[in-house]
């Protein structure tokens, strides 16, 4: 066993959950290895000092019972849970609102600009019959006025409809 | 204890014995919680609510664990849970690096005040990294054990261990790296 393969090994070395043969080749190397028995000694004394440590930070804490604690799933109120939802959920959030003002940017632009259905009419002849179509067209037209010395510019779209043939 | 992992559906297993379990293991889990959580009310509710879910989970336990191992993954997922729901702070490793966030403690100061700067460190740490050293040196578990416990291979576990024992030594480097030399390094 060189130093990589035990310092790999060390945590299992001291759990002594190595392979018996694994366990006699570590032992073997620690024998000549001052650099790993210096690690093997720093993670025992690591270990210690904080077992201890976290004990004894522990140490004056004791539960209380079940009676008076208070359950951990507490309903949040409307406000907060509205709050967390939109914090978490930021970017779906923001996507979600440009879509929404993207449709209804083009929904308010198309409705000054409402797209009329085409009038079908079948005309019968002698000598068949000829489909005519009328198709909206969209027309704008500019009315220049005059007010007060100042010319007045007003946009208004008409629709005119054109027959085919 | 009451339980009988053998009992089958036709003959289900009698109740808990809670207050048992709550005299045998509610102080130890207890201490667990607050070292995972950093809060001791916190802690409190969260072991409240881990027998209480036992309670109702009391069918499911068929005995392949130490019972205590059992709650202690109730209390686990409640942690989680818990902490997803409150988005608590990651610190990440620059921020650690940048901050001294606790006290070194002087040469020479007491066990308790050690004893509290770890326990402070330990709330600077990943909540995946502050399990490994809770089941670790608190609940001196095996790695094949916390592996088994957290659902990581061994490997991840060695790899989270060592990496969170680095980062409390910037923390207590005198107490962490007693026999580290100038051109060693942990």
């Amino acid at each position: 066993m060189n130093c990589h393969e035990f310092n790999e090994s060390l945590y299992d070395y001291l759990d002594g959950t190595l392979s018996p043969e694994s366990q006699q080749a570590a032992r073997e190397h620690l024998r000549s290895c001052a650099s790993c028995q210096r690690a093997l000694q720093r993670e025992e004394a690591s270990a210690q000092f904080l077992n201890q440590s976290l004990t004894r930070a522990t140490a004056a804490l004791s539960f209380r019972g079940i009676a008076s604690a208070r359950p951990v799933s507490r309903r949040p109120s409307l406000l907060a849970a509205v709050r967390l939802w939109f914090s978490s959920h930021a970017w779906s959030t923001a996507i979600v609102t440009v879509v929404i003002l993207g449709v209804a940017l083009f929904a308010f632009r198309s409705s000054h600009h409402p797209a009329a259905p085409a009038r079908a009419q079948l005309n019968q002849f002698a000598g068949g019959s000829i489909a005519v179509i009328d198709v909206p067209i969209q027309i704008t037209t500019h009315s220049f006025r005059q007010q007060d010395g100042t010319v007045m510019d007003a946009l208004a779209p008409t629709l005119a409809y054109a027959r085919f043939p | 204890m009451a339980e009988d992992p053998s009992a089958s559906a036709a003959n289900p297993p009698p109740s808990l014995d809670i207050q048992g379990l709550v005299e045998h293991c509610g102080d130890r889990l207890l201490r667990s919680a607050f070292l995972l959580c950093g809060d001791e009310s916190e802690a409190q509710d969260l072991v409240q609510e881990t027998f209480l879910q036992a309670l109702k989970s009391a069918h499911r336990f068929r005995g392949h664990s130490a019972i205590y191992t059992w709650l202690f993954g109730i209390l686990r997922n409640l942690s989680h849970r818990h902490l997803r729901k409150h988005k608590r702070l990651v610190f990440e490793e620059s921020f650690i690096a940048s901050q001294v966030a606790v006290a070194e403690p002087e040469p020479g100061a007491d066990g308790d005040f050690c004893a509290q700067a770890l326990a402070q460190a330990l709330q600077q740490l990943s909540p995946e990294h502050r399990e490994v050293v809770v089941l670790r040196y608190y609940e001196n578990l095996k790695i094949n054990e916390i592996a088994s416990c957290i659902g990581a291979s061994a490997g991840t576990i060695k790899s989270r261990l060592h990496y969170a024992v680095r980062h409390l030594q910037q923390v207590l480097p005198r107490e962490l790296n007693l026999f580290a030399s100038s051109d060693t390094h942990y």
